[in-house]
């Protein structure tokens, strides 16, 4: 184990360091795969592969091979990751814990977007060419059958990114002696406390924390935030706060600034802002735009994500709890701005079986290597115990 | 804004229409934008959201237009719900809300929908003395009452039917005795007729129709008007699938199957040029709107005209609208075509996949 460790460790170093021909070719090919910016894949490049450090994965493994004791270990021997294409980062966790436990691993990569993967597969090569055997990458249209099935037999695992659609399809193809790990379409959301609005300093940065939330990966993955709940009382309130994300979210534009907005999805950021403006307030900034969502009325259409999100007055966090509650698996990621003990006051609040990744606001999108994801302990999902 | 500036706005748009003239058209949209600034609550946030001011625009490019989603979420209309005289509604089959078009006076759109039709659907009618049998396949408006385009074919049958033009969509499903009855008339008659139905309809049509072998050569003069999409009612055919389809069972030329589009959210339409302009200069079909209407193709993202050739998404300026939005944005992809039309290619879907996450958000929402 120590020594896959210390291997994905190094491929993940090299991959981070921009001076490398790997990280320079990740920096230089990724904007136009991803449709991120250049500084926002550089971004993702150093958050994601900064973390993945020997100590820190070999700390996670080993708790994770600890976690049933007195039970042992069973570690899979094939791993099947079925990649969606919207952050190009996800596959990171799947891969890298499924090699570190010494399963062969193949990713079918999203036809959207498979160069990260494959410049991963390039990174453990350069480190041992042995681990062209251990990990490959593939990319076909999902669903084609005569190519899924023969990988999924071969499998004792298969952890699989999608929407609910691409889930409830595969459930019906993987087959019964072949573990699914499901990690379906979901979105984030956010409470901002009153405590962080009783000054503008604390709404400021509480605003800022969000901003790079929302900003980061365009807003297109599921940790991604598409609402923020603003405790009423304070000093600052919906609105306000709302005009101080927008001012935070220029701010990021010009450091992490917005990939190019593909036609379909402005078409829908046309229709989206055009309700918010009519329904209630909003504010079109640089890349951007907030919107207060009034009470009452019926529910607005869905964020189209890059950079759109909707703020609204909350009288309390067990209204916000109740809320989002409601979301249930869909419910990924809720960022907290406020006390230390939010989220612990929070967790119990949500009702089964929503299990999202509470975090401080300015770390939905850079969850730490031990982070759950779906309620699921990394690399303890992928063992068995006997 | 009072009910004379109101009623003066709706004369000066009954006057362009009637005029089939582009003077002034500009001046009045201007005009009805000022109003609705103040009358519309959803244009007036809208305005405000921007900072734009109404009366410091020169052009009708220079204001926005209302977005077609705000209809399904807000009331759109200068009037009080109390003087509705007619609420039309869209099937809502894409997103479960519909969309609601609240109108207090029937004499734009009659007038604008009647102009239109005649000068692109009927153009060899001689007013008040020509008429032809309509073959209807959208139902009556008594059977949809909320149905925009089930109103208008009512109305063509009171302005250009003849008495034994007939509906042939009824309870949802094609009445095909009926259907054969009208076609096999006009066929031994000798009589000409206007096949008029949605894209699904006549695909539903299609698929009964070729099971019986049931074939038409439809007499000299006749004419089919295809509108809509399938809306997920019927199996999808391309365009050009469209037209054989269309040709070779009613024995229709190509040239004389018009495609019109309109909207919920409007009250006038356009139709393709095929009747009036056959071999037209641009040697494929085209959109051209009429006179009074104004159509731009803008980017998606600036919403600013794009450059002729260029990609956008259609947007609308109908004056016929006095009393509602004066300018729709809708997410209807287009290509300008020449100095005056256009052609569609297809909606711009979002990147989300919109069953999934609307599923969710309204959760978050209910």
């Amino acid at each position: 184990m120590t020594g896959r460790v210390a291997a994905l460790a190094r491929a993940a170093a090299l991959l981070a360091d921009p001076g490398s021909d790997l990280g320079s070719e990740a920096r230089r090919s990724l904007p136009e795969t991803t449709g991120l910016s250049s500084e926002m894949v550089a971004w993702a490049l150093e958050t994601s592969l900064g973390s993945l450090t020997e100590d820190a994965l070999g700390d996670v493994v080993r708790r994770a091979l600890a976690a049933g004791a007195p039970r042992r270990p069973v570690p899979p021997r094939w791993v099947t990751v079925i990649l969606a294409g919207n952050v190009f980062t996800a596959c990171l966790r799947p891969v890298i814990f499924a090699l570190a436990l010494g399963a062969r691993v193949v990713a079918k990569a999203s036809s959207r977007e498979d160069r990260f993967p494959r410049l991963l597969a390039a990174a453990l090569a350069e480190t041992d060419p042995g681990w062209t055997e251990r990990f490959e990458v593939v990319t076909f249209p999902g669903g084609t059958a005569e190519l899924e099935a023969p990988l999924f037999a071969a499998s004792d695992t298969v952890v699989a990114y999608g929407s609910d659609e691409t889930i409830q399809d595969l459930r019906s193809r993987v087959p019964a002696t072949v573990r699914l790990l499901e990690h379906g379409h979901g979105v984030g959301t956010a409470f901002v406390a009153a405590e962080m609005l009783a000054s503008e300093e604390a709404a400021a940065e509480a605003a800022r924390g969000l901003a790079l939330d929302v900003a980061a990966y365009d807003q297109r993955g599921c940790l991604s935030p598409v609402a923020v709940w603003v405790e009423q009382g304070g000093a600052v309130d919906a609105q306000a706060f709302a005009e101080r994300l927008g001012g935070a979210l220029d701010d990021i534009e010009r450091r992490l600034p917005r990939g190019p907005l593909p036609s379909s999805v402005a078409a829908a950021q046309m229709q989206w802002r055009g309700v918010a403006a009519a329904r209630g307030w909003l504010r079109e900034g640089s890349g951007n735009a907030v919107s207060v969502l009034e009470d009452g009325g019926t529910p607005p259409p869905p964020s189209p994500g890059y950079r759109n999100v909707t703020v609204l007055p909350c009288p309390d966090l067990e209204t916000f709890a109740a809320t989002v509650g409601r979301l249930g698996v869909h419910l990924k990621a809720v960022g907290m701005a406020g006390g230390d003990d939010l989220p612990k006051r929070l967790a119990p609040l949500l009702p089964p079986p929503a299990c999202p990744r509470i975090s401080p606001v300015g770390t939905m999108q850079t969850p730490p290597l031990d982070a759950a994801a779906d309620g699921m302990l990394p690399g303890v999902d992928l063992l068995r115990w006997m | 804004m009072g009910t004379r500036e109101r009623r003066h706005l709706v004369d000066r748009t009954l006057t362009l229409i009637d005029r089939a003239a582009d003077t002034a058209r500009d001046e009045l949209l201007l005009d009805i934008a000022r109003f609705q600034a103040e009358t519309v609550e959803p244009y007036r946030r809208l305005l405000a959201a921007r900072g734009i001011d109404p009366h410091a625009a020169r052009h009708p490019d220079d204001l926005p237009a209302l977005p077609t989603d705000v209809f399904r979420h807000a009331r759109v209309a200068a009037h009080a719900p109390d003087q509705d005289l007619r609420v039309f509604r869209t099937s809502g089959t894409t997103s479960g809300r519909r969309g609601e078009h609240h109108l207090r006076d029937l004499a734009p759109y009659d007038r604008a929908a009647r102009a239109a039709a005649r000068a692109s659907l009927f153009p060899d009618l001689v007013a008040d003395r020509d008429r032809l049998r309509l073959v209807c396949l959208v139902p009556d408006p008594a059977e949809a009452p909320d149905s925009s385009l089930a109103y208008m074919v009512g109305r063509f049958r009171d302005w250009f039917g003849s008495p034994d033009s007939v509906v042939v969509w009824r309870d949802g499903a094609l009445d095909r005795d009926r259907l054969e009855r009208a076609l096999d008339e006009a066929v031994a008659e000798a009589e000409p007729v206007a096949l008029l139905g949605t894209s699904f309809a006549f695909v539903r049509a299609e698929d009964e129709l070729v099971e019986l072998g049931r074939r038409w050569t439809l007499p000299p003069g006749s004419r089919v008007m295809q509108t809509g999409g399938f809306k997920g009612r019927s199996r999808e055919v391309t365009p050009g699938e469209m037209l054989a389809l269309l040709a070779g069972r009613y024995g229709v030329p190509e040239r004389r199957i018009v495609a019109e589009y309109g909207m919920t959210e409007l009250s006038s339409q356009v139709y393709e040029t095929t009747l009036t302009d056959p071999d037209g200069a641009f040697g494929d079909r085209r959109f051209v709107p009429p006179p009074w209407l104004r159509v731009t193709i803008v980017h998606p993202e600036t919403l600013r005209p794009v450059p002729d050739g260029d990609e956008g998404l259609v947007r609308i300026d109908d004056p016929a609208n006095v009393d509602t939005a004066w300018a729709v944005q809708t997410s209807d992809r287009a290509v300008r075509v020449g100095t005056d039309g256009f052609r569609l290619l297809g909606r711009a879907e979002g990147a989300v996949p919109r069953g999934c996450s609307l599923a969710v958000e309204e959760a978050l929402w209910s």
